[in-house]
């Protein structure tokens, strides 16, 4: 396995005692595939992918185990986390003008990053850098190049910061939220030539997104986190076909979608927890509709363990992944209450 | 949600512009103007939705906020409720206020941190020297229930409260004076998914509540085909496409709308990837220097030589439906 992630716990220490962002947290990526992170603010998917890139700071504990190609990223030195990011990990971030240099150009800013690992002349990485501008679809690498971040558009500036990704040739891109701040038109474009460079560079992708769009686009594996755990992971085929958490189900109700009629969305009540505030038992149950279908207040008392419903599909909660008999156990237990 | 009774649509906007950046003074240097609005033609009838979608830049939320006259137009005229509010002042703009009030993408920026909640929502009454039957407490109160936040909240301050709670108050201030035009500019953007929902779905219940006409201001595709009756297309400044919304995207006329349905993303993995999309090169043009002729034609997948030098107008096409293409699709060309 590529990128091997087992238990891993996020702490961050605040005034107001220990938060814990991650909570448990295990997946696994191979080469070649892409892996969608899915969770609302608070989730801990900023949390996870900054524990994977060595970035959090002095305040946060990091446990458990990153295996990036056989290698522990947890606890590795300072000086060994900068070689392997750049070199061997990538990180494109949602917003391109706040995470560039404004005062330098973007030439500047993607030949640096070249020569940070790599012996190189300076017009050995000017070429390097020229290449990738073309490859990531701009028009005039050479233009861009010579250009400051705020004269290029926000697709442009995108394309701009996916080559500075790419130049050392990662073998793992994380990408946060990358279409995010763009229109939609661009965020098509966006999508495409990251599903390319994934296929030309046979590496592995981690996309952190809240948009099930963006996932049903690009993503082969999903994990799905709600509170810092994992409330359900699968193939992207699973989570959308066969959904087996109430929350991911709640999720796929509330959008509304493009390609149907209209009709009331089935919205989910409530908002997601708080990290200094989460609930006992499983992390949803103050929002799901289904813990009356579970007996003996389990979903208030006892945390579901992430357990296999199907070949790699697992679910964590204690309706075991089966929605159709509990929504049937829980509006035959309303028509009960009715008739008593 | 349509009242075609009407005979009047109660808001009527006609050839409006906005031009930033024009210098008036004597000794400054002549800036280029961005014409961020440029001629833009719309009308919403009572009781009903028009959503203005488009991307960033192309001038829906100045368009907003020109209807709500926190900024004045450039050109052009604003009719509601069958009179020309284009430049009224003093108590008739005080007036106007009462009814058309606006809700704002960001709830975070847009309450004050210092005032309470019931400060915040009551703020109207005390502006307009409104007072309401059984005082201001109550009618604050009663707000809150209707929107979905507990009334004994009353004395709390904003950072107390969710995204999504914040976005309430945010309506039930816009709806203390019982207006007639809500202006909505991208008020579910800003929250998380699964709360997105509640605040579309208390939106169209609201509207039946209080016969309330909502200009829709979103990039959002999806949502908007959910909220909307009618819904208007614009870029660079201009509306390229008005029509009912399921006729919109059943069968989308302007090349542009046509290319912005078909990147909006499906959850749905079989779809998504089956689909053809119909992909736009480049990016939208300055609005400071805009492309001659039609606006949309540098990018325009159907572009012909007279989109280059002649700009369309937009053009009544059946009954419902109004286009700014030379060449659109699947109608007779009309010019």
């Amino acid at each position: 396995m590529f990128l091997q992630v087992n238990d891993l716990k996020v702490a961050f220490s605040t005034e107001d005692g220990v938060l814990n962002a991650v909570d448990g947290l295990s997946f696994s990526l191979e080469r070649g595939r892409t892996l969608a992170i899915v969770g609302e603010s608070g989730s801990g998917k900023t949390a996870t992918i900054l524990a994977i890139m060595g970035l959090h700071d002095g305040n946060t504990r990091v446990g458990g185990s990153i295996l990036l190609d056989g290698e522990e990223l947890v606890g590795a030195s300072a000086g060994n986390l900068r070689r392997l990011r750049g070199e061997r990990m990538a990180m494109i971030f949602q917003d391109p003008l706040t995470a560039m240099h404004p005062y330098h150009r973007i030439g500047a800013q993607i030949t640096e990053a070249y020569r940070a690992h790599h012996k190189s002349g300076a017009a050995q990485a000017r070429k390097r850098a020229l290449e990738l501008l073309d490859r990531v679809g701009l028009s005039d690498p050479a233009r861009c190049f010579e250009s400051y971040p705020h004269q290029l558009s926000g697709g442009m500036r995108q394309r701009a910061m996916i080559a500075m990704a790419l130049v050392c040739s990662p073998d793992l891109l994380i990408a946060d939220e990358p279409t995010t701040a763009l229109d939609v038109t661009i965020q098509a474009q966006i999508l495409e030539l990251l599903g390319d460079l994934q296929k030309e560079f046979n590496s592995a992708t981690i996309l952190v997104t809240h948009d099930l769009g963006v996932v049903a686009d690009l993503a082969d594996d999903v994990v799905v986190l709600y509170g810092g755990k994992a409330a359900e992971t699968g193939s992207v085929r699973d989570i959308f076909y066969r959904t087996g958490h109430p929350y991911t189900h709640g999720l796929l109700g509330s959008i509304p979608r493009i390609d149907q009629p209209r009709h009331r969305l089935d919205a989910i009540p409530g908002a997601p927890p708080s990290l200094s505030n989460m609930p006992t038992g499983c992390r949803f149950n103050p929002r799901c509709r289904f813990t009356a279908a579970v007996p003996d207040d389990r979903c208030l008392l006892s945390v579901p363990s992430l357990v296999s419903v199907e070949a790699g599909h697992f679910v964590s909660c204690h309706l075991g992944g089966d929605l159709q008999a509990a929504a049937a156990r829980v509006s035959a237990q309303s028509a009960e209450g009715d008739r008593a | 949600m349509t009242s075609t009774t009407l005979t009047e649509p109660l808001l009527s906007v006609r050839g409006l512009g906005k031009y930033f950046g024009a210098s008036r003074g004597l000794f400054r240097k002549t800036l280029p103007t961005i014409k961020a609005v440029n001629g833009v033609d719309l009308d919403v009838r009572a009781g009903e939705t028009l959503s203005l979608v488009g991307e960033s830049g192309c001038g829906k939320s100045t368009t907003g906020r020109l209807i709500a006259r926190l900024l004045d137009a450039s050109q052009g005229e604003i009719t509601f409720a069958g009179r020309d509010v284009t430049h009224t002042q003093g108590a008739e703009l005080r007036a106007l206020r009462r009814d058309i009030q606006m809700i704002f993408q960001d709830p975070y920026s847009s309450l004050n941190p210092r005032l309470t909640i019931g400060e915040i929502i009551g703020a109207p009454f005390a502006i307009q020297k409104v007072e309401p039957a059984g005082g201001v407490e109550r009618a604050v109160r009663d707000l809150m229930s209707r929107v979905g936040l507990n009334p004994d909240h009353f004395g709390r301050y904003p950072r107390e409260f969710s995204g999504g709670q914040r976005q309430r108050i945010g309506i039930a201030r816009a709806l203390a004076l019982k207006p007639k035009l809500v202006i909505c500019d991208e008020p579910v953007s800003a929250l998380d998914v699964s709360v997105q929902a509640q605040v579309v779905n208390l939106l169209m219940d609201l509207q039946g509540e209080f016969g309330l006409s909502y200009l829709f201001i979103a990039h959002d595709l999806a949502v908007v085909k959910h909220i909307s009756a009618r819904i208007a297309v614009m870029y660079l400044g201009q509306i390229m496409e008005t029509a009912p919304a399921e006729m919109l995207y059943s069968s989308p006329a302007h090349p542009y709308t046509r290319a912005l349905i078909s990147a909006a993303p499906i959850p749905d993995p079989d779809l998504a990837r089956e689909r053809k999309r119909i992909a736009l090169t480049g990016d939208v043009p300055s609005a400071g220097n805009p492309p001659a002729g039609c606006p949309f034609h540098t990018r325009c997948p159907s572009v012909q030589a007279r989109c280059r030098s002649e700009k369309p107008r937009l053009e009544t096409i059946g009954q419902e439906r109004s286009v700014a293409c030379h060449f659109p699709e699947g109608q007779a060309t009309g010019t």
